[in-house]
């Protein structure tokens, strides 16, 4: 488990991180969505050991991250734009990378060969910026890290690509209990991997849930009342809008209490349909907010 | 709870080496030239047919120790610092290293060892070689060597730690190169400016380095100081002569210097780590990464701006209204605190990474003001009286005085002499005393005295506990019948003292080393015939040089010469002094001296220009027959007339004829001035010259 309590972290005076706390349980795919300069990657930086932290505690499984070379051997990290040895091969790094970790695995390593097809002798400087992100997943993964810190992870990658890498971080998650912390600027990237979203912004936790938190507490309805009639008055709803007779209410409850509650007004048609992440977010902000508008658009 | 960390990672110095093998392969390429050059020559010897001396190979390392491994560590010791340490100046190298599942303190240590490795591969490399060389060819001496690998060992440690801390110091490579530098080098350049501006303050106080903190310099102090002391047994024929010189030792002077250096490199160490444990990543890019060192840079940039700059400014602009050779002080502080506060823009500018620094810069610039105005007249207030100071004659161990100004050449024509008995120190402080009482006089250039008359210029040292002290002053000849000052007739005294001018003259045979000399030859130099119109120098028998040397200390005891020190140039002085010089030469025995390879027999000469006050001389090289007629000495004036008439075709003005009749020729001897001289040479003039 990954907990970061009352966090703060300044650069000369701009704060950049005001007093965060959040946890990411064990074997949870956690994503951490804000705008650009919310802190994200700040964030980041101080839960790999890059940053040291001005006030509060970061700790992975109990332990204070900074300085725990034990820790830091279970944790793997991908940066927005990671750094490779010049003139170095995926090889070469490869075999860094193996005496560093001890976890490393060659085995694992030859395996994903098949899957990135990136031909490893080639020097890495020379390779494409999404190629270059494969690479970095491809010695990531053969880490076997019980923790997977991913800044901005899938930019630079093809669709197909993405799908295939989202598709190994979470046969990690679900074979060996990888823990994998995610950030994104855009919510919609993460909305098919995650199970657990914190909105970070200015350097504050606007809001953190389980995804199945948010969900049972949202629902969206489609609804055609009698005699073509509106929404009634005394109905509180988060939102409505409508298209001809089908009004489309969101409403703060889950479906069975939101469906009884309008069983009053004897409609002609209820249909409960699944909301989006980026619509759960919208509605549970207030909908107005700039940085949901940011993360959404 | 925390799992055991390990302080060394095999595979990041691995890593390392590999990755910048192109850097101390080629410093290991560049350096095995050197005993493959030894190879040669020993081939070329015949290697091992000759009796070598192993000790010769020692004095090779002592000298490499002492004056070449110090100059290439200081540069050598910044590029492997750049190669171990420079992911830090990178945002996204410093991400890798300080993610990677190694502590602070494994980086540190891998790190500093992977850069000592690839600062002591070169040297192990070139050792090994010669060590190879020299085994083979029987020349192999071991304490050499043992001395040697301790030696390049510490300063090579020295001078990586001190490019390690300034690394942590820095966040950028410009940053770092220039601090690097600034690390060696600032000690001298802040006494040399604070030197600077006291000399334009202090009447008689000149710029000069005295070294006071050079120790902080340590490139500088082990050039200085590092020697190698060779011991010579002389090897002499059957007849006395000596055939050659055997090696018996060789000993590296100073060489605890290395030890104590590395002590210090000790200290720097961990200094160093004290800040990379500390060290934010997020510093990469910064020209100062230590946020309390950022107002030391600031403020420390201001005062040197406002020392250099202040006073380039004033000299450039203001002092040539100033009448006077000390500063105004007003000034000098307007000239400071300009220079002192764009050197604290530029500061913050650099520390900011930005232009847009003037917001609430008031207080700093003002705080910069207010700092060079105070340094400013502190200094102008000589709190330590150093423009008056004058040493107590007790405590002088020696003196020395030189005079210039009107010096026609370097052959006597200027008094130049270091003094130590008591007589000759106490009239030097006197006539000290007496220019500092004049000081009014001496320095107001605006004066009917500076502008109307002459000046010279008289530099006094002392030697005072083994420091020496150096004071620079003008003396006034005066023109057009003004009297002159007291100064100069002080000086005008010492520069005739018997003593004194004996020292000046006869210097090159007074030496502390020579225990004998004796007169071989003399020459006496552009000796003109009336008859033939040459201009011939003279050869001297020793009989005749020595007659010659007797007449000259004759002249000296007489007080005749330096009399025309102070003549101002000009015809007055041209009509005085002769154009043809005396050349003296001596063989001298020396003391014997074990650390030259030949020591004993010398050969001195001594050279210098003689007046028509001189007329003891005079009278000896014409009783000696030189200047019998037709020959006879041109006074300076009547050589450059004779070299104009060559030059015009004129006729040689009669009115030079005076100075035949003068001096020792009868005027009737003299030929009839007329026709011109030779294009050809200035030292063949036809008959119809004159």
């Amino acid at each position: 488990m990954i907990q970061i309590t009352n966090t703060v972290k300044r650069f000369d005076s701009f704060v950049a991180l005001d007093g965060v706390t959040l946890s990411v349980p064990a074997g949870s795919v956690y994503g951490l969505v804000g705008p650009n300069g919310a802190g994200k990657s700040t964030l980041i930086r101080c839960l790999t050991g890059i940053y040291r932290q001005d006030e509060g505690e970061l700790s992975i499984d109990g332990e204070p991250v900074w300085e725990n070379e034990a820790l830091k051997a279970r944790t793997a990290a991908i940066a927005d734009d990671w750094y490779y040895f010049p003139q170095a091969t995926i090889r070469d790094m490869c075999r860094f990378y193996r005496g560093v970790y001890p976890g490393f695995s060659m085995e694992r390593y030859e395996k994903l060969k098949d899957v990135f097809e990136i031909d490893e002798r080639r020097p890495l400087r020379r390779l494409s910026k999404g190629m270059q992100k494969q690479a970095a997943f491809w010695l990531a993964l053969s880490a076997l890290p019980d923790y997977l810190i991913l800044d901005e992870p899938v930019d630079g990658l093809d669709p197909v690509m993405r799908r295939q890498v989202w598709s190994l971080v979470l046969g990690d998650v679900s074979q060996r209990g990888t823990t994998v912390l995610v950030s994104s600027h855009n919510l919609r990237e993460l909305e098919d991997v995650c199970d657990h979203v914190g909105i970070l912004d200015h350097g504050k936790v606007l809001l953190e849930r389980s995804l199945a938190q948010l969900q049972d507490n949202m629902v969206k309805l489609q609804v055609v009342f009698k005699d073509g009639g509106g929404v009634p008055e005394d109905l509180t709803v988060l939102h409505a809008s409508h298209v001809g007779r089908i009004h489309t209410l969101i409403m703060r409850m889950n479906a069975e209490e939101a469906t009884n509650r309008l069983a009053v007004y004897e409609p002609m048609l209820v249909d409960a349909v699944p909301l989006t992440l980026e619509e759960i977010f919208i509605y549970e902000l207030g909908g107005a907010d700039y940085a949901v508008k940011d993360i959404v658009l | 709870m925390r799992s055991k960390t390990s302080y060394f990672n095999s595979t990041l110095f691995k890593k390392n080496l590999t990755r910048f093998w192109p850097l101390w392969g080629g410093a290991s390429a560049l350096g095995v030239l050197v005993p493959l050059a030894l190879l040669v020559e020993l081939l070329d010897e015949g290697f091992r047919s000759q009796a070598g001396n192993g000790l010769e190979i020692t004095l090779g390392y002592y000298a490499a120790l002492s004056y070449i491994v110090p100059i290439i560590s200081l540069v050598y010791a910044a590029l492997c610092a750049l190669a171990v340490w420079h992911y830090l100046y990178n945002t996204r190298s410093v991400g890798l290293f300080h993610s990677l599942p190694i502590t602070r303190k494994g980086l540190f240590v891998t790190n500093f060892l992977s850069g000592m490795a690839m600062m002591l591969i070169p040297y192990a490399v070139t050792g090994g070689v010669t060590i190879l060389i020299t085994l083979a060819a029987g020349l192999f001496e071991p304490v050499g060597v043992l001395v040697a690998i301790l030696g390049v060992i510490g300063e090579s440690f020295f001078y990586f730690t001190s490019a390690t801390l300034v690394i942590f110091i820095t966040g950028n490579a410009f940053a770092f190169v220039a601090f690097y530098f600034i690390f060696h080098f600032l000690a001298v350049g802040a006494e040399w400016l604070v030197g600077e501006l006291v000399s334009e303050f202090y009447f008689g106080v000149n710029q000069t380095y005295e070294g006071i903190v050079s120790f902080l310099c340590p490139t500088y102090y082990l050039e200085s100081n590092l020697s190698v002391w060779p011991v010579y047994q002389q090897i002499t024929t059957p007849d006395g002569w000596i055939e050659h010189g055997a090696l018996e030792s060789a000993t590296l002077q100073n060489g605890w210097l290395i030890a104590v250096y590395a002590l210090v490199g000790a200290v720097l160490l961990a200094a160093a780590w004290a800040l990379y444990r500390r060290r934010r990543s997020e510093s990469a890019g910064d020209v100062v990464a230590v946020g309390w060192m950022k107002p030391i840079f600031r403020y420390g940039v201001a005062l040197c701006a406002a020392l250099a700059g202040g006073v380039l400014l004033y000299n450039l602009f203001v002092a040539v209204f100033s009448g006077s050779e000390t500063a105004w002080t007003i000034p000098m502080i307007v000239c400071m605190a300009l220079a002192g506060i764009v050197g604290y823009y530029i500061a913050s500018m650099l520390l900011a990474k930005s232009l847009r620094i003037f917001r609430g810069s008031g207080k700093g610039a003002l705080a910069t003001v207010i700092a060079a105005a105070a340094i400013c007249m502190l200094i102008a207030a000589d709190p330590f009286g150093v423009e008056t100071w004058v040493p107590g004659a007790e405590g002088i161990e020696q003196a020395g005085i030189s005079i210039y100004g009107n010096a026609y050449s370097n052959m006597g024509g200027y008094l130049d002499v270091d003094v130590s008995d008591g007589a000759a120190i106490q009239k030097l402080l006197d006539l000290h005393r007496t220019i500092l009482s004049e000081k009014e006089q001496l320095n107001n250039r605006d004066s009917d005295a500076w502008r109307l008359g002459n000046s010279a210029q008289v530099h006094l040292s002392y030697w005072v506990n083994g420091k020496r002290t150096d004071r620079s002053y003008p003396l006034l000849i005066p023109a057009g019948g003004q009297a002159p000052l007291e100064s100069l007739n002080k000086a005008e005294i010492l520069a005739t003292d018997p003593a004194i001018q004996e020292a000046n003259i006869f210097e090159q045979i007074l030496w502390d080393d020579i225990m004998d000399s004796r007169i071989i030859h003399g020459y006496l130099g552009d000796v003109y015939n009336r008859e033939t119109h040459e201009i011939n120098g003279v050869d001297l028998t020793p009989e005749e040089a020595q007659a010659l040397e007797a007449a000259v200390r004759r002249d000296i005891q007489a007080g005749h010469f330096g009399k025309t020190l102070f003549v101002p140039e000009g015809e007055e002085r041209d009509g005085l002094v002769y154009y043809g010089t005396i050349q003296l030469d001596y063989n001298v025995t020396r003391k014997p001296n074990p650390n030259r390879f030949y020591s004993g027999e010398d050969v001195r000469t001594i050279n210098f220009e003689i007046s028509t006050y001189c007329t003891e001389t005079l009278a000896a090289l014409k009783d000696l027959g030189i200047l019998r007629h037709p020959f006879q000495l041109l006074t300076r004036e009547e050589y450059h007339a004779l070299r104009d008439a060559e030059k015009s075709g004129a006729s040689f003005p009669d009115s030079y004829d005076s100075y035949y009749g003068g001096g020792f020729f009868p005027a009737e001897t003299v030929p009839a001035a007329s026709a011109s001289v030779s294009p050809e040479s200035a030292a063949v003039y036809p008959e119809e010259a004159f």
